[in-house]
């Protein structure tokens, strides 16, 4: 029972490919079934190898690697089914046909076949000059077979060299089909090749997802093709895959869309490949800095952003001085490594957020967003440009020079060497000196010549006016920040008197500076300064300790006991800490907080009413007072009055000036007095200037004025010199009795 | 009566290769030969209640015999092997009444017929 051209079959068994014959394996435990079945098979073309029984029939499998088995069910030593489920399991039977044969009477026999993988079977007796018939066709059948699995594989070969996949999307059903290199794009595991249209969409980065499924929902209803790239997130954090989808409208007979179809490329290698070539295109080597292109792209769009929010911004252009002697004497290495160090504190000088008095930017709100960003570009040998977006003024520019010149100025160790450089740097300043990138460039490049020639290691404006006053200001500004540390300021107070008794209830408290080198320096010249700065939050401190220690050393001295009002900038709420300052001063000074009052204009809580309330409320839980300054100028509904937790409103100037000769005017004041006694508010008017004016608020029934009228604003000194002449209350006006 | 079918020798015939070994002979031989130790193994399992062995005996000589012609002898065979399969050893015990004899006419009459093809 042994095949009989064995010599033949071994040489040829295991490459099915090459061998002219295909092997036919048969196996019986029936002689006569083997020999009658040889004749019509080995005329038929085919190569006969036989087996008696299933463990005959795997060895045989192994050795001659048939292209087809012929296998009886029920046999000794091992059945058909046995052996079937053996071969199945090797990788080379998986897919060899198997013609079962079995008796014509055993249902259950065929059934048994069909569940173990018999291909085919044959009922007993076997007609032999038909079997080989049957063979043929089942080996046409599988060689179908093995030719679309090749192409499927070449096919998914395809597809992974090129890192292309295609899918499926059935519209009515919302399933997807994807071939093998989808899935892997996607992260699903090779063999879940189709699924919900959804289960692909869920994997699209969160950003693109909505898009990419309108793109496709409106594709398919519009029956048009799209195409968009996005990242598909894998199975992994940070593991990603870049893809450009292409897709095409399926149409049925009548023209609708049941179908979309399309493809995936992986394109994350092109995608890092563009991002290297963008990189060496737009970054410096050495220093990893933004090169001259990057910075005039970063250039352009700042100037459009300018032009669009009417912004201001600057560009410093700088270069090291002597640098050339340092290449020279230590080699073109240090040069790079000092070139690198240069960088780094021009970075770090930027990213100093107190060097700017732009507002910091919301919690989860980034540069982007404001449309502007700084940037430090290195555009040749030792030259960097720093381009300062959206600044609010020219001694902005003048800080962050300042700040770089010094900065840079530092020593540097260099291979063991201690070496030290300057800078010169030159403005300009958008829109003033240039509104395009090249006379932006061309005037800072200008300025920093005309900075080499005053000197080097400084700075120097494009424009002589902006340069003179951005140095004013900006040493206006050191300057206020010395007279704070150092006490050149004073606070002035102005009484405040009771209409009635004309007695002095309080004072208001006006800061007054007064500079070594010039005269007193009104506020309206410095406060809007020290807002814009910042340098409001030290001085307000300075003017709430100081009106506290003049309370309690007007009462240890036996002057009186006088409230103090203190004006209050919005600024010191939003930016500062405000409520903790005015509560060390009363905790510090020990003063009842009561004799404290703060002044707080309308445009405080002009945004966010709600935020209003809860401050003052946070104020009056201190115990201290709070009035409404320059009150009916700002809000024009009053219905907030009586939700706020406010003592006193002060009628605004403005009104009081034209009491007495506008009608208007005098209207009213009548009704914010009548309102604000309603809602038992004090009420008290400032700017009084003359006797008319008087008359008519007392015929109101103010509660308290202020003005020239009585007293101009007074130190204390003269203050309480001027408490100690007073003899009659409100005499000046001679109408009182 | 013979118990041989012609027409299934004339297959056998029909399935002769110029050149090959006389394949009916063989086929023939082979039943001849091996039949009675077949016949013996049904007997001695019904005598002893080994059914299996009865089962895969009568299976064997189930298939030969058809291809040899010996129709009604194959379908005793199918009825002991069915009755043994399903443990059945009553009927195996009816079945076998006789089997002897029948195995011997099959066999004296494919003796004729191997006597002829020599």
């Amino acid at each position: 029972m042994t095949s009989k051209p064995a010599n033949n079959v071994k040489q040829t068994a295991m490459d099915p490919l090459v061998r002219a014959k295909p092997v036919v394996l048969h196996v019986d435990d029936d002689v006569a079934s083997l020999l009658m079945a040889e004749g019509p098979l080995v005329d038929a073309g085919f190569t006969v190898v036989q087996a008696s029984d299933g463990l005959q029939a795997i060895e045989q499998f192994n050795e001659h690697a048939p292209d087809l088995i012929i296998m009886d069910a029920v046999m000794p030593n091992m059945d058909g089914f046995a052996a079937i489920a053996e071969i199945r399991k090797s990788p080379v039977g998986v897919h060899v046909p198997i013609l079962m044969t079995t008796g014509l009477d055993d249902l259950d026999s065929i059934t048994k076949a069909y569940d173990e993988g018999a291909t085919d079977f044959l009922t007993k007796p076997i007609n032999f000059f038909i079997m080989p018939y049957r063979v043929q066709y089942m080996l046409r059948s599988k060689n179908t077979a093995d030719e679309l699995r090749a192409s499927q594989a070449q096919l998914d070969n395809a597809q992974r060299i090129a890192r292309l996949g295609h899918w499926e999307w059935d519209i009515a059903t919302q399933h997807a089909n994807w071939s093998r290199e989808v899935a892997r794009m996607f992260g699903f595991d090779k063999t879940n090749l189709g699924g919900p249209w959804e289960s692909l969409l869920a994997k699209v980065e969160s950003d693109k997802r909505q898009d990419v499924r309108e793109n496709a929902q409106l594709a398919a209803e519009g029956a048009q093709p799209f195409s968009l790239e996005f990242d598909v997130i894998g199975q992994r954090e940070n593991d990603f895959c870049s893809v450009r989808l292409e897709a095409e409208p399926k149409l049925d007979k009548d023209g609708v869309c049941t179908h979309m179809v399309g493809t995936f490329q992986d394109i994350t290698q092109s995608a890092t490949a563009q991002k290297e070539i963008h990189d060496l295109a737009y970054y410096d080597l050495v220093t990893g800095l933004p090169n001259r292109a990057q910075l005039r792209e970063s250039l352009i769009h700042q100037l459009k952003m300018a032009e669009r929010t009417n912004g201001k911004f600057a560009l410093l252009f700088l270069d090291l001085d002597h640098f050339k002697q340092v290449n020279d004497t230590l080699g073109h290495d240090a040069g790079d490594d000092l070139l690198q160090q240069v960088s780094n504190r021009l970075s770090s000088v930027l990213r100093d957020s107190d060097v700017l008095s732009r507002p910091k930017p919301e919690e989860g709100e980034d540069d982007e967003a404001h449309g502007s960003r700084d940037t430090v570009a290195r555009i040749g040998g030792d030259e960097f440009v720093v381009l300062l977006g959206d600044i609010n003024r020219d001694e902005d520019a003048a800080r962050v020079a300042e700040r770089i010149a010094k900065s840079v100025g530092e020593p540097y160790t260099i291979s063991d060497i201690e070496v030290a450089v300057t800078t010169t740097i030159g403005i300009s300043v958008y829109p003033a000196d240039g509104r395009d990138a090249e006379t932006l460039m061309k005037h800072a490049d200008v300025a920093m010549y005309h900075a080499k020639e005053n000197g080097r290691n400084g700075y120097q404006f494009y424009s002589r006016s902006i340069h003179d006053q951005a140095l004013t200001r900006f040493s206006m500004e050191r300057e206020l920040k010395l007279a704070i540390e150092e006490n050149q300021l004073k606070l002035l107070y102005q009484p405040k008197l009771d209409m009635r008794s004309g007695e002095v209830v309080g004072v208001e408290a006006l800061v007054r500076w007064k500079h070594p080198d010039r005269d007193w320096i009104s506020p309206s010249d410095f406060i809007p300064m020290a807002e814009e700065t910042g340098l409001i939050m030290p001085l307000g401190k300075w003017v709430l300790d100081e009106s506290a220690s003049q309370i309690k050393q007007w009462i240890n001295s036996g002057v009186g006991t006088y409230s103090v009002a203190v004006n209050c900038s919005p600024v010191q709420f939003t930016r500062g800490n405000m409520i903790s300052d005015i509560a060390n001063t009363v905790r510090d000074s020990g003063i009842d907080p009561s004799l404290l009052e703060v002044e707080l204009t309308e445009n405080l809580f002009l945004h966010n009413i709600e935020n209003g309330i809860q401050l003052l409320s946070n104020i009056k839980e201190l115990g201290v007072q709070i009035a409404v300054d320059d009150f009916g100028t700002g809000f024009s509904s009053l219905s907030y009055l009586k939700k706020l937790p406010v003592d006193k409103i002060k009628i605004d100037q403005s009104f009081v000036e034209h009491l007495h000769t506008d009608s208007g005017d005098a209207a009213i004041v009548s009704a914010i007095i009548t309102l604000g006694q309603n809602l038992g508010l004090s009420v008290i008017a400032e700017g009084v200037e003359n006797s008319a004016q008087l008359d008519i608020l007392r015929q109101y029934e103010c509660d308290e004025v202020q003005g020239y009228y009585f007293c101009r604003p007074l130190s204390a000194e003269e203050f309480e010199q001027w408490l100690a002449e007073r003899s009659t209350p409100l005499s000046k006006t001679g109408t009182d009795n | 009566m013979s118990q041989i079918d012609q027409s299934a020798l004339d297959n056998i015939r029909a399935l002769q290769r110029p050149g090959s070994p006389d394949l009916l002979g063989r086929i023939v031989g082979i039943f001849v030969t091996q039949t009675p130790d077949g016949i013996k193994a049904i007997l001695d399992g019904v005598a002893s209640g080994d059914l299996e062995s009865v089962r895969t005996s009568a299976h064997s000589i189930k298939s030969s015999a058809a291809y040899v012609g010996a129709i009604k002898f194959s379908s005793t065979m199918a009825d002991i092997e069915r009755a043994a399969r399903e443990e059945n050893l009553a009927l195996c015990q009816q079945l076998i009444e006789g089997l002897d004899n029948q195995a011997a006419a099959v066999i004296a009459e494919l003796n004729v017929v191997l006597d002829q093809a020599a």
